[in-house]
């Protein structure tokens, strides 16, 4: 086996289940032991700006479109959508819908960056993980970016592959790693970088938006 | 506590009785001294995040208060509203409170409180010798930066302090004509201590997106569940009195906890403890829980005060006692009910209101409204009242605005009702009088006005304060170790250092 055999082996056949193994322990362990702790860490409170309206509000409204991109781009299974959309098409809408959301993740994100990095009310108030994470997120988002527009530029086949191969793992196939052991280096990035952000989720602020208030959300329907 | 929220059971018994412990602050005699906001403030929020936070805060009116405007709901949406003769929160139904949960446009920040500070002391004691005194500047005790200026405070207009154009920032002098009111012959002013309602309809519960906060069945006491509160801050907009403090530290909501381990324990509050006017009355109400929602959704604002007087029950009432005891309530708390400063002065004598009581959360802190000096002179004796409430130098229309939702009658009549306290009792003690004339139009007794001197007047500690014990009291706590604190075990506790005075 060569290097790159064996790094595109681990990094892309075994990080995910180390990064899922990490998380799902993790995130039994805070929600049990730490619960309280699961919080959004607002900082509107000490700055009230428009940085950090329009960033909060364009990023988290682009990362759950983003989000759900994702597990119909990657995780669904070709017998769901085959009988009314060819590959073709899912590429169109993945390039454009990806690069809509992203591009307005993006543009969140980097406001909230800026914002978490230049203003003194917010840094008074950050510890390492709010610099860490903003930075992390922005990098994501980046070459999440950068990999839709590789992906408008290569095949199909290509395209398909990212979704074999998440798949693939999913299941536990031990080979799937090679479906995607061509690409571009910065698919693995955008891949190796996802993983690493699955590992810390569950011990940092990110572990918040498992808090939606579907009650909440539920009451609205249920009048009395 | 569970039920709360998520509806009430419904059905089977007529009346679902509650207990409420209730405050009724006497404005005619506040001195303004903020004794209660200090010992307060050293008890509860002496800590890091809540610089800025008064639970309990003294403000004089008019003027626009603290946090700044806190009355103008255009702004910040606090309080309840009727929608298709439904209530409704005034920031939307539960999917547009979710919708502002990324970014709240409704949300006071830090400056519309103040900017906590600090003056750099050690300027004073290290300082080499100068010429001119040296001067400790303020720091931020956010940024830990130098402040040039001094923007805004939590009693920033205190004694008329400032120009009438800033006081006039008070929203409730909005729709009156205050041509005149900036000459010093017309001014007028009244303190007004302000902590948390303790509403009946809180509509800080309602929309809270994780169900954190609550209010305690047994004395009616709203609480914040640290555990469960995730940092939404919808509560902090969504309180019309804006009593709900966002600890920017812990990114948490805090608020007044009606000092519950002291209440448990039969104790007052610590502001009402130390309240040197002898102001507050803190007392037990027994509501009728299911009639809520309904009269919270009466049509007109100005029926909400009779309403709310109609969900308080007479605790003398044989079949409220009954159906009382009936549903658990305990032998001491309809016994308090019966004793009660609060229901003697919000329903029997009817000289305290609720504040503003057009927001529809029912709040349980009411007020007597505060007498005043007669303008001009004018011979009121025998005559009535209500002629010489219109002399008085704060208008009526002003205290209308603040507690009975513009109605001045309401005002007029409790105003009259304490003057001819005073006139029976001149009677009774200086001219000797056993059995002075009382003007039955105000709907008083002679008894009424003896009670009414005793427990307004006299204010003894036993007859402002009828607390009974709660059932799980009695168990020592060691309540030093309360202070500057959250009065139980959060994350990140003991972590915390201890500051000059012993408080975290």
């Amino acid at each position: 086996m060569s290097t790159s055999d064996y790094l595109n082996n681990f990094f892309l056949g075994y990080l995910p289940y180390i990064a899922f193994g990490v998380f799902f322990a993790g995130f039994i362990y805070r929600v049990v032991k730490r619960n309280n702790t699961i919080q959004a860490n607002s900082t509107q409170f000490i700055s009230k700006d428009r940085g950090l309206y329009w960033g909060s509000l364009l990023f988290h409204y682009a990362i759950i479109l983003v989000f759900f991109g994702h597990l119909f781009g990657l995780l669904t299974p070709k017998w769901v959508y085959d009988w009314f959309m060819s590959h073709e098409t899912k590429r169109m809408l993945a390039i454009i819908l990806g690069s809509l959301s992203g591009g307005v993740a993006l543009l969140g994100i980097t406001v909230l960056t800026i914002r978490r990095f230049t203003n003194k009310r917010i840094c008074a108030t950050s510890k390492f993980q709010d610099y860490f994470i903003v930075s992390l997120l922005l990098l994501q988002i980046a070459l999440g970016l950068w990999s839709t527009y590789l992906t408008s530029q290569s095949t199909v086949e290509e395209y398909m592959s990212a979704g074999n191969w998440a798949q693939g793992v999913a299941l536990f196939k031990p080979d799937s790693w090679r479906f995607i052991a061509d690409l571009d280096i910065v698919y693995k990035l955008h891949i190796v970088n996802g993983f690493l952000i699955f590992i810390l989720f569950p011990f940092t602020k990110l572990m918040h938006m498992i808090m939606i208030p579907i009650r909440f959300a539920l009451d609205y329907f249920k009048k009395f | 506590m569970g039920g709360w929220r998520y509806g009430r059971e419904k059905g089977g018994i007529l009346m679902k009785i509650q207990s409420q412990v209730a405050m009724v602050m006497n404005l005619d005699k506040c001195i303004g001294c903020h004794t209660c906001s200090v010992t307060c403030k050293n008890v509860w929020t002496s800590r890091k995040g809540l610089e800025y936070a008064w639970f309990n805060n003294v403000e004089t009116k008019p003027g626009p208060g603290y946090p700044v405007e806190w009355e103008n709901q255009d702004k910040y949406k606090g309080g309840w509203t009727l929608k298709k003769k439904k209530l409704q929160l005034l920031q939307g139904h539960n999917l547009s409170v979710l919708s502002t949960l990324f970014a709240n446009p409704y949300l006071p920040e830090m400056k519309d409180y103040y900017e906590p500070f600090t003056f750099d002391f050690s300027k004073l004691t290290g300082s080499e010798r100068f010429r001119t005194p040296p001067t400790a500047r303020p720091y931020s005790l956010v940024t830990g930066e130098r402040m040039e200026k001094i923007e805004y405070g939590p009693n920033w207009e205190d004694n008329l302090g400032g120009t009438f154009e800033a006081r006039k920032r008070d929203p409730n002098l909005k729709e009156l004509d205050t041509e005149g009111y900036e000459a010093f012959e017309r001014s007028f002013m009244f303190y007004l201590p302000r902590i948390c309602e303790h509403c009946l309809n809180p509509a800080c519960a309602s929309s809270c997106p994780s169900g954190a906060i609550y209010k305690r069945e047994e004395d009616g006491i709203v609480l914040i569940n640290q555990d469960k509160c995730r940092g939404w801050r919808e509560c902090v907009s969504a309180c019309p009195y804006k009593k709900i403090y966002f600890n920017w530290n812990r990114q948490k909501s805090e608020k007044c906890t009606f000092c519950y381990p002291l209440i448990e324990n039969g104790k007052p509050t610590v502001c009402s403890e130390s309240c040197v006017g002898r102001i507050r009355y803190i007392g037990v109400l027994l509501y009728d829980a299911d009639k809520i929602t309904d009269y919270a959704a009466t049509g007109h604002d100005r029926e909400l005060y009779q309403k709310q007087l109609d969900i308080i029950l007479d605790p003398d009432d044989p079949e409220v006692i009954a159906k009382a005891k009936e549903q658990g309530i305990s032998e001491a708390f309809v016994k308090a009910a019966q004793l009660s400063p609060t229901y003697k002065m919000m329903k029997k004598w009817g000289v305290a209101f609720p504040l503003h009581p057009e927001y529809r959360t029912l709040p349980m802190v009411w007020y007597i409204p505060p007498l005043s000096p007669i303008m001009q002179e004018t011979e009121a004796q025998g005559a009535s009242y209500f002629g010489t409430v219109d002399e008085m130098r704060i208008p009526v229309n002003y205290l209308a605005k603040l507690l009975t939702a513009g109605d001045e009658e309401l005002i007029r009549k409790s105003l009259g009702k304490l003057l001819a306290m005073r006139a029976y009792m001149r009677a009774r003690t200086v001219d000797k009088d056993d059995h002075p004339p009382i003007d039955t139009a105000l709907g008083l007794t002679r008894q009424d006005y003896e009670d009414m001197y005793r427990y307004l007047a006299i204010a003894d500690y036993k007859d402002r304060f009828v607390i009974p014990t709660s059932p799980g009291a009695g168990h020592k706590i060691d309540l030093a170790a309360l202070r500057a604190g959250l009065g139980y075990d959060y994350p990140g506790k003991e972590e915390e250092g201890r500051n000059l005075f012993g408080g975290r």
